[in-house]
């Protein structure tokens, strides 16, 4: 599990924040089908987070508590992809 | 004497022109209504990737510049080949191509809504990832770093 790293956040105070980053890579073969599948799977991993914690601190759905809030959470769960440069094992 | 004259001498009566107008008219609203506004023809195929939960709703449109990649459609395939293309507007274009394309797209708007440009890629679902990102590298040069991928919640049917 990645590093922790203790941050003020509005609404939650002193917050153990992950320094998590996503790093993806893809071939140039890989069809962009499949890699909007993943970058979905990706994006709905993080809404889940957020939408689990915004259910906890404020009892409400994430796309319902106000924009404050839901700044606060995105800090707690900054969304990370970072995409490496793409594999080329297939050929183009 | 005979029963039937020879109409011989008279000259013929002049053709009524009153019923000239409906006939115009007819025929401007007949365009009226065949016509439709061009938003760029796609000449490419294009079937966005199915099954896609998180969609967000565009919320500017006028802010949005679309770049469209496929194969190109069977009748163009002659002039294009077969290979994914990159469309711009209505035009295949090469991947040298997005750098202006980006500028002119700029340029058409307010300097104000400049840093809000989003590009969005609409991507045939079996084009290969090589030249997605070799448009990736083209954005990231001029700087048009926020981009959209479009896909559709629909359950994949296809």
């Amino acid at each position: 599990m990645p590093e922790k790293e203790m941050k003020e956040i509005p609404y939650f105070g002193q917050y153990p924040v992950s320094k998590q980053v996503i790093s993806l890579q893809n071939d140039r073969g890989t069809k962009y089908e499949m890699y909007l599948k993943v970058q979905n799977e990706l994006v709905a991993a993080y809404n889940e987070l957020r939408q689990e914690l915004a259910k906890k601190k404020f009892g409400k759905d994430y796309n319902k508590i106000t924009k404050e809030q839901r700044d606060a959470i995105n800090e707690i769960y900054p969304q990370r992809i970072s995409e490496a440069e793409p594999k080329n094992i297939g050929g183009k | 004497m005979s029963k039937f004259k020879k109409d011989g001498g008279k000259p013929t009566p002049k053709i009524s022109t009153s019923s000239l107008p409906d006939v115009v008219f007819m025929i401007l609203f007949f365009f009226m209504v065949i016509t439709h506004f061009r938003t760029s023809d796609l000449m490419i195929k294009l079937k966005v990737p199915t099954g896609i939960s998180e969609v967000k709703k565009l919320e500017k449109k006028s802010l949005v510049s679309y770049i469209f990649v496929g194969e190109p459609l069977p009748q163009y395939q002659k002039l294009f080949g077969t290979e994914p293309r990159i469309q711009l507007n209505d035009a295949i274009a090469k991947l040298s191509d997005i750098q202006s394309f980006i500028e002119k797209e700029r340029a058409a708007r307010p300097e104000s809504d400049v840093p809000f440009l989003t590009t969005s890629l609409k991507v045939d679902k079996d084009t290969k990832m090589g030249i997605i990102t070799d448009i990736k590298q083209e954005l990231r040069k001029c700087n048009a770093l926020k981009i959209m991928y479009t896909g559709s919640n629909a359950k994949g049917l296809n």
